[in-house]
């Protein structure tokens, strides 16, 4: 016979606590939306009136 | 101590047997073959209860036979790791958990063969803390964490409270596809596809975000759990044909 | 929903404090000596000097600032002319190249204020005229922008009438309504620019079709959402513009807060979350165009909130 014939086992405060916090995982903190990339700069054509400045070069990150 | 990388190695395990018994492979009682083969049972209980209502996708969705054993399984996840209170006072998380347990329970009441349904069963409370939308953000974060909720065969108080917010949760996908944020956005691809088989009108097509979420958002047996219930939620036919 | 009252508050701030610091510190945006109509750098001066005239020019048009703003306004105004020799550098820039839009953008917000240059306006007239100027292959946004330009100026009305603005509006990124999930930063920037010269700045919110607006009115929460979660303010403040411009404005007070919060006393804001350069010159090269933004969001919004 299968599962149910062991013995009964019930987790520590810890160790629901564990699993309660892998059924809700948060969202991302660290998020990573489109930011200006170097690739743009040749779409900002000259003269586009308030148009961006020139992505910066990317920061060491 | 089981350790929290124990539960989420063992939560994987589990995931990985789902797949493939939604994807045709694999034998009956799989659940109870997951604890009896566990060396850590207190972990592989952890991982049906963290699946939850997803244990029992391969028969929801796809027929397989939901075994007397499987069903003592879930029994004894539920038992070994109580659920929260979760009356107006408990936390938002708390509350989410609840309704996690309460979906699971449904089920094993449905299909379990041991008549008295869990404790867990009743639903715990209106659901009214998600009725305000507002915040769609924080809101979809919530409703990515219910995300297991999402599947054909369910119905109650979020279900009621996601029909009425089509926009909010294509806003909560499109911000999390946005941030790059793939988990949260596969979860909530989910919820707009279950919305999209239920017939609600939708703000967004599903389909081509969730092929982009499935390129992108990593290779996790659990992402790809949610990703193949929802595949199956949009090719499948209305309702009615896909309930056992 | 209209203009709620804490935006009109911060939009009031906002530009009042934006136009200050434009004119404060207009001397460091000034063409170098002996310019002429040939420009190495057209981005370096001639670019940010016809943004401040936007900004005046759309602040004298809604006149819903201070009357210290709107003579501020003005003065600016006649700054920036003096700057372009009371339009003979645009003129000659136009006469060079027949093809280029930009002298016409450039001039069209000094039209808006009655400034006007009799040369270059028939220069103009003609060259509204060529198939060869209609028939260049702009960018769809970029068209709008010369379309709207043409539109200030009056060239519109010329025998033959105004551009099919529902298919200008059509051929452009938003025009699509293209999955909101896809966007990225340079193709925000070409959705806002939309938005601006199909209403005008805001003068005319109707001159969206309806199913663009309501596209916006859908996309727009989660777009300023996460540009403010990075701080990529410049962009945001452009999304601000975005939500006064349409035809029920989308202006929610926490994200205008957020920025009238962000503006330093001077009015400078700076355009992304990095450190602002104590340096007066980088200081203008680094944020003059977010200032600008400024001022047309806090111009914008405090006319729609009068009902204008």
């Amino acid at each position: 016979m299968l599962a149910q014939k062991t013995v009964r086992i019930v987790a520590t405060p810890a160790e629901a606590s564990a699993v309660g916090s892998m059924m809700v995982e948060p969202e991302a903190t660290v998020s990573d939306p489109p930011l200006p990339a170097p690739e743009a700069a040749g779409f900002i054509l000259a003269l586009l009136l308030m148009s961006p400045k020139e992505p910066k070069e990317p920061k060491g990150k | 101590m089981t350790t929290r990388a124990d539960f989420a190695a063992a939560t994987d395990e589990l995931a990985n047997r789902v797949l493939g018994a939604l994807r045709g492979a694999g034998g009956t009682a799989l659940v109870a073959r997951h604890i009896d083969s566990a060396p850590d049972t207190l972990a592989a209980l952890a991982a049906v209860r963290v699946l939850g209502a997803d244990t029992f996708s391969p028969h929801l969705l796809a027929g397989t036979p939901f075994h007397a054993d499987d069903a003592a399984a879930v029994a004894r996840s539920l038992d070994a790791f109580p659920t929260p209170a979760a009356g107006p006072s408990a936390r938002p998380e708390e509350r989410t958990v609840a309704w996690r347990d309460w979906a699971t329970a449904q089920l094993l009441a449905r299909f379990g063969e041991n008549g008295a349904p869990p404790a867990a069963a009743e639903p715990p409370g209106a659901a009214d803390d998600l009725a305000d939308t507002t915040d769609w953000q924080g809101w979809s974060v919530r409703m990515a964490q219910l995300a297991t909720l999402a599947t054909p065969g369910l119905d109650g108080p979020v279900h009621e409270t996601a029909r009425r917010a089509a926009l909010p949760l294509a806003r909560g996908v499109t911000r999390s596809v946005l941030r790059r944020d793939f988990p949260t956005a596969v979860r909530l691809v989910r919820w707009l596809a279950w919305l999209g088989h239920e017939g609600v009108d939708l703000p967004l097509d599903p389909a081509p975000v969730h092929e982009h979420v499935r390129l992108l958002g990593g290779a996790s047996p659990r992402t790809a759990l949610d990703l193949a219930v929802t595949d199956h939620l949009l090719t499948a036919r209305p309702p009615e044909a896909v309930r056992t | 929903m209209t203009v709620p009252e804490p935006v009109a508050a911060a939009a009031r701030s906002m530009a009042d404090r934006a136009l200050s610091w434009l004119h404060a510190n207009r001397a460091l945006g000034a063409l170098p000596p002996g310019t002429t109509e040939e420009l190495a750098d057209p981005d370096s001066v001639y670019k940010p000097l016809g943004e401040t005239t936007l900004a005046a020019s759309l602040l004298l048009r809604d006149g819903v600032a201070g009357p210290g703003q709107l003579a501020a306004a003005q003065s600016l105004m006649d700054f920036t002319w003096d700057q372009f020799r009371q339009g003979d550098m645009l003129y000659e820039r136009q006469l060079r190249h027949t093809l280029m839009t930009d002298p016409l953008e450039v001039y069209a917000p000094f039209v808006r204020c009655g400034y006007r240059h009799a040369d270059l306006d028939r220069l103009l007239a003609h060259r509204a005229r060529l198939r060869s100027v209609d028939g260049v292959e702009l960018l769809p946004n970029r068209r709008l922008a010369a379309a709207n330009a043409a539109r200030v100026v009056g060239l519109d009305r010329e025998p033959g009438g105004g551009p099919d603005w529902d298919a200008l509006a059509r051929a452009t990124w938003l025009g699509a309504r293209p999955e909101p999930w896809a966007i990225n930063w340079i193709t925000a920037y070409a959705m806002t620019h939309t938005v601006f010269h199909l209403t005008d700045w805001g003068r005319l919110p109707h001159g969206m079709p309806p199913d663009l607006t309501a596209y916006v009115r859908t996309w727009l929460p989660v777009w300023i959402d996460i540009w403010r979660e990075v701080q990529q303010w410049d962009l945001v403040v452009e999304l601000l513009i975005v939500g006064a411009s349409l035809d029920e404005p989308y202006c929610r007070p926490e994200d205008w807060e957020a920025v009238a919060a962000l503006q330093h006393e001077d009015g400078l804001v700076p355009r992304d979350g990095d450190p602002v350069d104590d340096d007066p010159r980088e200081r203008f090269t680094d944020h003059q165009h977010t200032v600008v933004v400024t001022a047309v969001a806090g111009s914008v919004a405090l006319a729609r909130a009068a009902g204008r």
